[in-house]
């Protein structure tokens, strides 16, 4: 627990990580900004047409069609997410903080899980503020100018769920970055490499071989995210099916990370 | 007296594109407990390969490690509790201050926040304890990392080239904390290549050269058995004529400055005024040529036999 603890106090001490709560604050505010003066002056009626407009507090997530305001910042959670987790770990390896620690901590296996899990804890609490501070931010809009009809109990559930289940993918977004940037021991192998599989990669596979397209993190994070399965995929999963594909990915990807962790030198400028 | 360290045949090879590299080879070492041991050698010797080893941050190809008693990397935890150490430069979070760097590294252990006022007041560092760690000196940074490795109050400091970027002044500063930390009963283990920072601190040394240990023992052991011949410098008015008459009386002679060394023990002192006085040179200065470590330490690192072959040992 006290790892556990360090860990997440020398993540949150990383200024990439402020910048980017900074920035996702900032994005907030623009938002709330933006929401409230697009839905000013217009009627109940005309809002209700515009499907996503966050004055209408019924827009923020539609659980029937697993879409809304808030699906607007997934995506982005996603990136932050897997950039902060990305920083933190190849951070560690650019400043050499690494020796630092396994002077006190020589189980590397031990070091390596707390800081998955402290990484991992830190994204989902601070994804899961920043959505309830994304939300937040529409409330002039719904109070002022919009309506709240229409929320009952199981809107809020669904809704919560909802940003559980974001949160819960953008700590598996920190987990993918921090096993990748810990392998190759820095952060630009990480985001360069899940950009290029990402981009280029998946897009190749998507154009020539589209059967495959159900196994590509893209769909397959696309479907959890969403919660529904994707229309336009050949042999498309389910969100459950495919939450265990991410989840065996992640597997295989956090083990090969430990192994190399475990197994190679700590040598000076590594 | 047991032993703080111990090290049998302990060869560190990397593989690279053209071969094997040889940074280790077959070092056989023992530290005993207390006092300061010198670990010294050029750049490039292996002491920070061997102190990674000694820490588990590098597995060793050959050789058997025991850190206070305990096997390394098996009982790696047990003796790391009780090592401080630093290798190469001190890593610490530059966006923090030095005591919260120290509160941060204090909470893996448990260590009490007051051990922490503590060791920053050891390293001179209480009253610059709350600037952030990137307005650090190198020097400053140094003494954080030796305030760092204090935290466990450790048997063992294990310290890496502690007087890199040091001034002067700093350097004195380190060799008397270290001199206190040993006397307080710890053992200091400090690699150097500055031998100065050494001579006047330790009371043991290691020179290593090319992954080899070339010689070990106290420092006074280890100059009078590096095979030095005996000699002392002299001073007379005219030194070419001084150095004819010692020629002539077949005393192997040099000029060195504006003195001359003659090659023959202190105690045969008196040969060399008598020689002097009859060619009619008066001796206005005469003293022991004692070698210093740094002579000893350039000539076998410089000498050590040890080819370039066995030290890039290329496999193809």
């Amino acid at each position: 627990m006290n790892l556990l603890m360090t860990e997440m106090r020398r993540a949150v001490h990383r200024r990439a990580v402020q910048a980017l709560i900074a920035i996702a604050l900032v994005g907030c505010m623009f938002a709330g900004l933006i929401g409230y003066l697009a839905s000013r002056g217009k009627t109940i009626a005309q809002l209700r047409l515009a499907e996503d407009t966050p004055a209408v507090m019924a827009n923020w997530w539609i659980a029937d069609d697993h879409i809304g305001v808030l699906s607007v910042g997934m995506f982005f959670l996603f990136l932050g997410g897997f950039f902060a987790g990305a920083t933190v770990a190849g951070g560690e390896w650019r400043a050499g903080t690494i020796t630092t620690v396994l002077t006190w901590e020589p189980r590397r296996l031990r070091l390596h899980g707390a800081r998955l899990a402290s990484g991992a804890i830190l994204a989902f609490v601070i994804s899961f503020g920043l959505q309830v501070v994304f939300l937040a931010s529409f409330v002039p809009a719904v109070v002022f100018n919009g309506t709240a009809n229409g929320v009952d109990g199981s809107f809020w559930f669904n809704l919560a769920v909802a940003v559980a289940r974001t949160s819960l993918i953008t700590a598996g977004a920190a987990i993918l970055a921090m096993s990748l940037a810990t392998a190759a021991r820095n952060t630009a192998f990480a985001v360069i490499s899940m950009f290029a599989w990402l981009v280029v990669v998946e897009g190749l596979i998507r154009a020539l071989k589209p059967s495959l397209s159900s196994w590509l993190w893209g769909e397959t994070v696309t479907t959890v995210m969403g919660w529904s399965r994707l229309d336009d995929v050949e042999l498309a999963r389910g969100p459950l099916l495919s939450a265990a594909t991410l989840a065996v990915y992640l597997a295989v990807i956090v083990g090969g990370s430990a192994i190399s962790f475990q197994r190679r030198d700590i040598a000076a400028g590594s | 007296m047991t032993n703080v360290i111990e090290i049998e045949g302990l060869r560190k090879s990397y593989r690279r594109r053209r071969g094997t590299t040889v940074a280790v080879d077959g070092l056989d070492l023992t530290v005993p407990e207390g006092g300061v041991y010198g670990f010294l050698g050029p750049n490039g010797s292996g002491k920070t390969t061997t102190i990674r080893c000694l820490l588990g941050l590098a597995r060793p190809t050959n050789g058997v490690i025991r850190l206070l008693g305990q096997p390394v990397p098996e009982g790696l935890r047990d003796a790391v509790r009780r090592t401080g150490a630093i290798v190469e430069t001190p890593a610490l979070l530059p966006t923090m201050t030095a005591r919260e760097n120290l509160r941060l590294l204090a909470s893996v252990d448990r260590i009490g926040l007051r051990r922490v006022d503590e060791v920053l007041a050891i390293a001179g560092l209480a009253n610059r304890a709350d600037e952030l760690v990137k307005r650090y000196s190198l020097g400053m940074k140094q003494r954080l990392g030796i305030a760092a490795a204090l935290l466990k109050d450790p048997d063992l400091l294990m310290l890496d080239e502690p007087a890199n970027g040091l001034d002067p002044a700093g350097m004195r500063e380190v060799r008397r904390l270290l001199r206190q930390l040993a006397d307080d009963g710890r053992t200091v283990f400090v690699s150097s290549h500055i031998l100065a920072e050494i001579e006047s601190t330790c009371d043991r040394v290691a020179i290593l050269a090319k992954g080899r240990l070339v010689t070990h023992g106290t420092v006074d052991e280890v100059i009078s058995t590096a095979g030095h011949r005996a000699s002392v410098l002299v001073k007379v008015d005219d030194l070419a004529l001084g150095m004819r008459a010692l020629c002539d009386a077949r005393f192997l002679t040099e000029r060195v400055n504006d003195e001359l060394r003659v090659d023959i023990p202190p105690e045969r002192a008196g040969d060399i005024t008598r020689v002097l006085a009859a060619a009619g040179q008066w001796v206005t200065e005469l003293r022991p040529d004692r070698f210093s470590l740094e002579d000893v330490f350039l000539e076998l690192t410089s000498t050590a036999d040890v080819s370039d072959a066995q030290l890039e040992e290329i496999v193809a």
